[in-house]
């Protein structure tokens, strides 16, 4: 029994590593469910993955999620829109690329 | 993929630039320029990559936003390098435009803001960071944890990590 507990405590750091890939979903799918049946058997060490949990809302919160008006939003994505259309303009090799060319703009006007 | 194609992939990413922007420059006007200069500059440098790009229409649901996240990952790239820049020099006209309730984490330099909001806001792994931002990991890992503990420490004078 107290070899057991030895064992899962010298576990510990191993899995310690991976909470925060866990938390952010970079694990495998076999890391993580490898993790999740570590967790379920050390409730201990959950408290700790809900501390790390914590400390990620806490920090997210003090970062600003500003967001763009309806109107704000459209003016961004139709300038957006605009640079995509003149930036990645191919030149036409023939008479029939200009006229694909000229009609393309004129359907995205 | 065609030039419209590449606008309907990149659409949907208009507001989390917009965030990110707005994270490097408080204020709307040059968050919303950053977006689009940093946009013009991923548009030339990599208008081969963009235009080699399989269409629309080949690509399967989980293709399509993997695609979306390797051109998002890739504008982050150049919206790093002009906004750390531009957020140094506008520094001074910045101190009044800035939200109050988020004054410290405007405190801090603006590359370990950048680093902070890539890893808490977006979720970035430190293996991206390191990607998107072109530097080694240690220092990505420096720039969080001196990023956590100023704004931790901060809230919290006391709280050790």
């Amino acid at each position: 029994m107290m070899e057991n507990t030895l064992d899962s405590r010298n576990s510990y750091p191993q899995y310690q590593k991976k909470i925060i890939g866990y938390l952010d979903g970079s694990l495998s799918f076999e890391e993580k469910s490898e993790f999740e049946a570590f967790v379920r058997t050390h409730p201990d060490f959950e408290a700790q993955i809900k501390k790390k949990e914590d400390e990620i809302s806490f920090l997210k919160s003090l970062i600003p999620a500003a967001t763009l008006s309806a109107q704000g939003l459209e003016s961004l994505e139709n300038e957006m829109k605009q640079s995509v259309l003149n930036l990645l303009k191919q030149e036409p090799k023939n008479v029939f690329g200009k006229i694909r060319n000229s009609i393309e703009e004129w359907i995205n006007r | 993929m065609k030039r419209m194609d590449f606008y309907q992939l990149i659409k949907p990413l208009t507001d989390k630039f917009y965030r990110m922007a707005f994270n490097l420059i408080p204020d709307d006007l040059q968050a919303e320029q950053l977006v689009v200069d940093s946009l013009n500059a991923y548009l030339i440098k990599e208008k081969k990559f963009i235009l080699n790009l399989p269409e629309f229409s080949d690509l399967s649901k989980k293709e399509l936003q993997l695609k979306r996240r390797q051109c998002f990952k890739g504008m982050l790239k150049y919206m790093s390098e002009i906004g750390v820049r531009r957020a140094s020099q506008l520094k001074g006209q910045m101190l009044q435009a800035r939200p109050a309730e988020f004054d410290l984490f405007y405190k801090l330099e603006p590359k370990v803001r950048l680093v902070i909001a890539l890893r808490y806001d977006f979720l970035f792994t430190v293996e991206e960071i390191e990607d998107i931002l072109s530097i080694p990991r240690y220092e990505v890992i420096e720039k969080i944890h001196n990023g956590r503990f100023l704004l931790m420490n901060d809230m919290n004078p006391g709280l050790s990590l």
